[in-house]
């Protein structure tokens, strides 16, 4: 990203979507530990797994978010909130997928909460959201590093 | 830094807020506690357990008076998902459908503390309403609330432990039940009232708070 502001604007959407992600959940653990196994990704016979990504996944977006809001490791922040990202949209897609299945009704039209933090949410607007959110983090990454663009 | 260096030392930094910030919270999570227990899947012809008449049973043959599970829950307006219903039984607990939670509720013997209800919602839930008599066990944070509730739902005079969440789809009920099973609680005592708060409520049932309780002394 050539443009400084520009780069800006995006470490400030970013990070300040990812702090409020992440403090949401903080505030309630135990609910954003039923909303990750609703998932079924971990196995049940693993609960340290499924407790672990409770409570430290929440942390890892605030710190992220918020070393992209004050331009600190932005580049190593922007990779950990592309992988987030890209985890969380698949799991969105594939449990949006279930509920349209079981429910009968277009994928489109299902709404749940998916534990991002902003409550119930329609399941199309939240892909739409991350693929925003995941082209921000790319801008980041391809982003020359600070100082690389005045040689000598 | 190389951006893979600086990715894992985000993720390290976001690895110790997270642990320090579980530690020293009130509210955080014992990383090894299985918060969900499940039993091995059991089908309805292996029910632990069939309610009877509330009334009229005891702690060892709570299931004495047994009503045909299909017709108690599919005939009742308050109809029970055979789903849900088998699951329940399925982790050696019971079946209380909203007909008999409100019997046993009304039973003299509930005053003497011969049935116990049981409330699995959060603490904030608790406090705004809940079934009069109601114990409350958020079994996240089973630690807050053991002292209190252990030794009611253990008393040899207790015949029948009911525990509730919302309803609908709400487990909370089951996995307190479950938790109170593992703290020594016998399961032909533990019935789940699947129906929950929603059901009380939508009956048009009364409820008490915490706030109108009167305070001790």
């Amino acid at each position: 990203m050539r443009s400084p502001l520009l780069s800006l604007l995006a470490r400030l959407i970013l990070g300040g979507t990812f702090v409020w992600m992440g403090w949401s959940k903080v505030s309630a653990p135990v609910e954003f530990l039923k909303l990750v196994r609703q998932y079924e990704m971990v196995p049940a016979d693993l609960p340290w797994l499924l407790n672990s990504i409770a409570v430290l996944l929440p942390w890892i977006e605030i710190v992220c978010g918020l070393l992209l809001v004050f331009g600190l490791l932005r580049r190593g922040a922007a990779l950990v909130g592309l992988v987030m990202l890209l985890v969380f949209t698949a799991a969105v897609a594939r449990r949006g997928l279930a509920l349209a299945e079981a429910s009968d009704l277009a994928f489109c039209l299902v709404e749940f909460d998916c534990g991002c933090g902003s409550g119930v949410v329609n399941v199309c607007r939240k892909l739409g959201e991350n693929a925003l959110l995941m082209l921000l983090t790319l801008l980041l990454l391809l982003a020359k590093p600070a100082g690389a663009s005045k040689p000598g | 830094m190389h951006v893979l260096g600086e990715a894992v030392l985000v993720g390290a930094l976001g690895v110790a807020a997270g642990m320090a910030a579980n530690t020293l919270s009130d509210g955080g999570l014992d990383l090894t506690r299985d918060y969900f227990p499940r039993v091995a899947p059991a089908t309805v012809d292996g029910l632990p357990q069939v309610l009877g008449d509330p009334t009229a049973g005891n702690a060892e043959g709570g299931n004495a008076e047994d009503v045909d599970p299909s017709a108690t829950e599919t005939d009742a307006p308050d109809a029970i998902d055979p789903n849900v219903a088998a699951r329940i039984r399925g982790q050696g607990l019971g079946v209380m459908t909203h007909a008999e939670a409100l019997a046993i509720h009304s039973d003299p013997a509930y005053a003497f503390g011969a049935f116990v209800f049981v409330d699995a919602r959060r603490v904030e839930d608790f406090e705004t309403a809940h079934i009069p008599g109601a114990v409350h066990f958020d079994h996240y944070h089973s630690q807050r609330h053991i002292a209190e509730v252990l030794p009611v739902v253990t008393n040899p005079g207790t015949l029948r432990v009911v525990v509730y969440c919302i309803g609908g789809d709400c487990e909370d009920s089951e996995f307190a039940a479950m938790h109170l099973m593992q703290l020594g609680v016998p399961p032909d005592r533990l019935f789940v009232y699947v129906g929950g708060m929603e059901s009380w409520e939508a009956a048009g049932l009364p409820t008490e708070s915490v706030a109108a309780e009167p305070a001790d002394g």
